[in-house]
């Protein structure tokens, strides 16, 4: 009956000739090896990233010395524009949107005259109010 | 002993400048350590070549990792044995549909191979051991071959040191009981 204790410890498992004086250096090449291969694949996983980056610098560069190249350079509101802008007021478009107000207003006005010109009578005028301008009529009361 | 001993290494890899330095120094002091290791559980010397090589780049990429209170020994002794036992179940589940189980091709490769230059008795060792379940076998290796303190082996695998003593006593039972029927 064999125990343990009775079979001698050794280690039988033997290495090629000189295999430990190289294994350092291998495992240090590899480490090295390893460590430029996951900064290489960290660039790729990146590389689109940076990319698009750099498109988009681009593109800003480009939108930025394109515009000066192709649209005037003076700005859109300037001193001869904002007068531009002041004489709407007199332009046939607002002309036309207040225009009814206005007929109403210069014939309120020029009553003198077109009293004198026709033979209206202020019962008509009246009536005439009362019907289109309704108003008007606590006005001209 | 062995920590006091890495008391300079581990101050070095503390330094940012000088980590690579004492990343030299562990390769030169456990690399032959861990190679037998991995080869008594592997048996195969391009298996055991390659896991040694596929520990230390683990640990080195790992460094971070490391606590500086903790042993570099039992830290790398933990790295290389889940590698070694990733590989041997990636193996056992390769060889699932074969013939013969992972465990007597290993013990055919102790009978064939070139770099086991044991006697028959050492042999039949060999082959006991690798009848062992593999924790039982890795426990049986880093207590009886290493000569690791049951406290360090319950650190490297995080387990309790009366389930390891129990496991070391049965795996001796079932050496010595092969032994004696062989």
């Amino acid at each position: 009956m064999k125990n343990l204790n009775d079979i001698k410890k050794e280690n039988n498992f033997k290495t090629p000739a000189g295999y430990f004086d190289t294994l350092n250096n291998e495992i240090k090449e590899k480490i090295e090896n390893d460590v430029q291969q996951k900064n290489s694949s960290l660039f790729q996983i990146f590389k689109p990233y940076i990319y698009m980056a750099a498109s988009l610098v681009l593109l800003a560069t480009g939108i930025k010395f394109g515009l000066h190249t192709f649209v005037d350079p003076k700005p859109i509101i300037g001193g001869s524009n904002i007068e531009n802008i002041a004489n709407v007021e007199n332009s046939d478009l607002l002309y036309e949107l207040y225009a009814d107000d206005m007929v109403f207003y210069e014939y309120l006005n020029d009553t003198e005259e077109l009293y004198a010109a026709s033979n209206i009578k202020d019962e008509e005028i009246e009536e005439y109010l009362s019907q289109y301008y309704i108003e008007y009529e606590l006005l001209y009361e | 002993m062995r920590k006091n001993d890495d008391k300079v290494i581990i101050e070095k890899l503390r330094n940012l400048e000088t980590r690579n330095e004492a990343f030299n120094d562990i390769v030169n002091k456990y690399s032959q350590q861990l190679y037998y290791h991995i080869r008594r559980m592997v048996i195969d010397h391009e298996d055991a070549n390659d896991l040694v090589q596929d520990s230390f780049v683990k640990a080195y990429t790992n460094l971070d990792k490391f606590r500086f209170d903790a042993s570099i020994y039992t830290w790398l002794y933990r790295i290389a044995t889940n590698t070694c036992l990733n590989f041997l179940d990636r193996q056992k589940r390769m060889s699932t549909f074969s013939a013969l189980s992972y465990e007597d091709t290993l013990a055919d490769k102790i009978e064939a191979h070139s770099y086991f230059d044991g006697d028959e008795l050492q042999k039949t060792l060999q082959k006991a051991i690798l009848k062992l379940p593999t924790k039982q076998r890795l426990v049986f290796n880093m207590k009886y071959y290493d000569d690791l303190k049951y406290s360090e082996i319950s650190e490297i695998l995080k387990t309790s040191e009366g389930g390891l003593k129990a496991s070391y006593h049965h795996a001796v039972k079932k050496i010595e009981k092969y032994i004696n029927e062989d």
